[in-house]
């Protein structure tokens, strides 16, 4: 179905817009960026704030372009001297009672009303009274940190409680200018750190976040949430090399612009205590360190001597990429395929919002190059264990006739430890791959900080080992997923590179048969 | 755009020895003058024998770093990072976290400047929008033998003494009473 447009002028540029797109949509596709704050695409547009208005022709007075929509043949001006004086205004406005603390305001250098007074200030204080104070440093909940003074009352919080989360914890008392936004009860549900995103100023910070670093210093990069099968779209912001917050990146086919606490707080096992940072071999009961070229050869060895009885644990934390190699390796050896991909670990259901009961950023992909028998069952007549990621032999007293055990992960558990080689491999955040999302979308996720010395993700592993077996030696995760495409009909006519920064849904699944629909 | 014509040169400057002998009469007028000067008891050479003969500092001098402390002694600063920004010798490290005191609300936890780092630009002075930083210590001359003796931490930032005639005042406040916010 073709959607019905509309000719609008903004600007003196002519703009094609979707029939009841809004001033603000219109304006910002055509580049032309329009000030607001309670404005959100994902919430409801009270159209409060009065910033973002524009001068439309015909009509007397401004009018808020975020509650506006376009009519054919609007002439809408966003930079006359009316407008400009207005939103000057506005914004005079919107600071009388403001404290004006940017030294110690952890907003500071992503602050709305800092990046609008470069534009629209006024540099002159006419305000002479004494401002009216309200409370400050209020922790509202175990995540976020309320400063009412800094409030600018876009309500974006009220709305997100009470639309999105409806949990409803979030309302602005009073009236005038000693309206003061509150937390009528604690804030502790489970998205509440996105308040702390669409706060345009100050007054609702993150507590885990919270004079960290100086949001200048950070660097930006676009990543998936490995929190769930979900696969919210990220960026990372990361500073010297650690990364220092995760926040939800736009997209409404995934997770709009929102993500969860517990999905935020994942950029923490990067450098927890448990991470495996050196490979290791067991010898006589004992751990030693070695070089990774050492545990690399000692671990082919074991493979070549029992490759045709090796029993392998896939897992649904890596990659699309490494799972793919993966079943490549084997393949080579001619082992017997990966075994079931292992349960979820437990903790959530799914909710109406984001969350999916399955903690697994990848089992849809993963589950393409697995197969269907039980990991314990294929264990009775191996020889060889190769357990990639999962704590799927913690015991291995149980199945005596195995020769060895081969551990690849990014953490120290059971497994690891009773494992005869250790090889640690690359997470998430440190190398380029992609995963597949419970709705069948692949998803790019980029390298952010670099992996501990000599630790590379698991598609280069097992490319490099199914070398000694005549497979195949990959360059690039961009190269692994072309022969992935051709291999699979998940991917079918996807390329790495197009994959983009939303990803792509294989014509097969859900998604694009819903699309269709 | 205005185009300058070179200047021509003249036959006497062509010829080249006779401008090359007016330099040479500067240079040995000026050793001539000291010479004399200095037989005179009367010096107009420009060079001191430091450190033997030290030299007053003028008012304005850029000295090494101190913080200013509040009445009860902790630190002005609010680990705003302003300064460290504002640094382009990447002198300054600070680590920040809450106060206890809600009204101040963010201090740090450890401010270090890096002397040797530091090429005394004032920039960290200008920046700070709490007047915390100053560059007008007793310490002009700081000697040491390893690099840790330069390294400025907060306690001894903090230990450092204005030097005699500096300002006392707090800068901060007085531009907030000027402004009418209190
Ligand atoms: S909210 Fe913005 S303007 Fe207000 S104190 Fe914080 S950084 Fe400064
Ligand atoms: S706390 Fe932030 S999001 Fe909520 S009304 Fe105030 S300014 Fe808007
Ligand atoms: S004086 Fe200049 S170089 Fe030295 S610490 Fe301050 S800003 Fe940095
Ligand atoms: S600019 Fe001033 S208040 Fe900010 S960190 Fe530096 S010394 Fe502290
Ligand atoms: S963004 Fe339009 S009124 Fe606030």
């Amino acid at each position: 179905m073709a959607q019905e447009t509309v000719k609008i002028t903004i600007n003196g540029k002519e703009v094609v817009a979707p029939k009841g797109t809004l001033i603000i949509e219109a304006a910002a596709q055509a580049g032309v960026e329009i000030p607001h704050y309670c404005y959100h695409p994902h919430l409801s547009r009270p159209a409060v704030c009065r910033m973002c208005l524009v001068d439309v022709e015909g009509q007397r007075k401004l009018q808020p372009s975020c509650s506006t929509p376009v009519q054919s043949g609007q002439v809408i001006r966003t930079d006359s001297p009316k407008v400009q004086e207005a939103v000057r205004e506005v914004l005079e406005f919107t600071l009388i009672n403001h404290p004006l603390d940017c030294p110690v305001c952890d907003q500071a250098g992503e602050c709305g009303l800092q990046n609008n007074y470069q534009d629209y200030g006024l540099y002159n204080t006419k305000f002479t009274l004494p401002k009216v104070h309200k409370a400050k440093v209020q922790k509202i909940g175990p995540t976020l940190t309320l400063d009412a003074e800094r409030c600018i009352l876009c309500s974006r919080c009220v709305r997100f409680t009470d639309e999105i989360t409806k949990t409803h914890e979030m309302g602005i008392m009073q009236r005038g200018d000693h309206a003061e936004i509150r937390a009528v009860k604690e804030v502790n549900n489970p998205y509440s750190t996105n308040l702390a995103d669409i706060c345009p100023v100050g007054a609702l910070t993150q507590n885990d976040f919270r004079f960290k670093v100086r949001v200048w210093y950070l660097k930006h990069e676009q990543s998936i949430c490995p929190g769930c099968a979900r696969g919210c779209n990220i960026v990372v912001d990361h500073y010297r090399g650690e990364a220092q917050r995760m926040r939800p990146r736009n997209n409404n086919a995934v997770n709009q612009s929102w993500m969860c606490d517990d999905g935020r707080l994942l950029y923490k096992a990067i450098r927890s205590e448990d991470r495996l940072n050196a490979p290791m071999l067991r010898k006589d009961g004992k751990r030693l360190a070695v070089t990774p070229s050492v545990a690399f050869s000692e671990a082919l060895q074991l493979l070549e001597k029992h490759a045709k009885h090796t029993a392998t644990q896939g897992s649904a934390f890596v990659s699309n990429e490494d799972a793919f190699a993966l079943a490549m390796l084997l393949k080579m050896m001619q082992a017997p395929v990966a075994a079931s991909l292992r349960e979820s670990p437990a903790g959530w259901d799914d909710d109406a919002l984001l969350r999916k009961a399955d903690r697994t950023p990848n089992r849809t992909g993963a589950s393409a190059f697995s197969g269907t028998e039980d990991f314990a069952v294929r264990l009775k007549n191996a020889t060889l264990a190769l357990v990639i990621q999962e704590d799927a032999l913690p015991d291995r007293s149980l199945y005596p006739q195995l020769a060895g055990v081969i551990y690849v992960g990014t953490h120290d558990c059971p497994t690891a430890k009773a494992a005869d080689v250790v090889l640690p491999m690359a997470m998430w955040a440190e190398y380029e791959g992609s995963f597949t999302n419970f709705q069948g979308r692949v998803q790019r996720f980029r390298p952010v900080v670099a992996a501990p010395e000599g630790v590379v993700p698991l598609w280069q592993l097992a490319s490099r080992w199914s070398q000694a077996f005549g497979g195949k030696l990959f360059a690039s995760a961009a190269e692994v997923f072309r022969a992935m495409a051709t291999e699979h009909p998940l991917f079918a006519k996807m390329t790495f590179d197009g994959l983009g920064e939303l990803g792509l849904c294989a014509p097969s699944t859900e998604q694009s048969k819903e699309a269709q629909a | 755009m205005i185009v300058v014509p070179r200047p021509a040169y003249s036959l006497r400057e062509k010829v080249y020895f006779w401008e090359i002998a007016k330099g040479l009469l500067v240079t040995f007028g000026h050793l001539a003058r000291n010479l004399w000067g200095a037989a005179l008891r009367n010096r107009t050479i420009q060079t001191w024998e430091y450190p033997e003969e030290p030299r007053p500092y003028p008012q304005r001098v850029r000295l090494l770093h101190r913080l200013v402390k509040r009445p009860d002694g902790t630190p002005k600063c609010v680990a705003c990072y302003m300064c460290a920004t504002a640094c382009p010798a990447v002198a300054i490290e600070i680590i920040a976290e809450p106060s206890p005191d809600d009204a101040i609300e963010k201090r740090p936890i450890s401010f270090v400047i890096d002397e040797l780092r530091c090429v005394m630009c004032g920039f960290c002075v200008e920046a700070c929008p709490k007047d915390a930083i100053r560059m007008d210590s007793e310490v002009g001359d700081l000697m040491g033998t390893r690099r840790e003796d330069f390294i400025f931490t907060l306690d001894r930032l903090l230990e450092m003494k204005p030097r005699a005639g500096a300002y006392l005042g707090d800068r901060e406040l007085e531009a907030k009473r000027k402004a009418g916010l209190i």
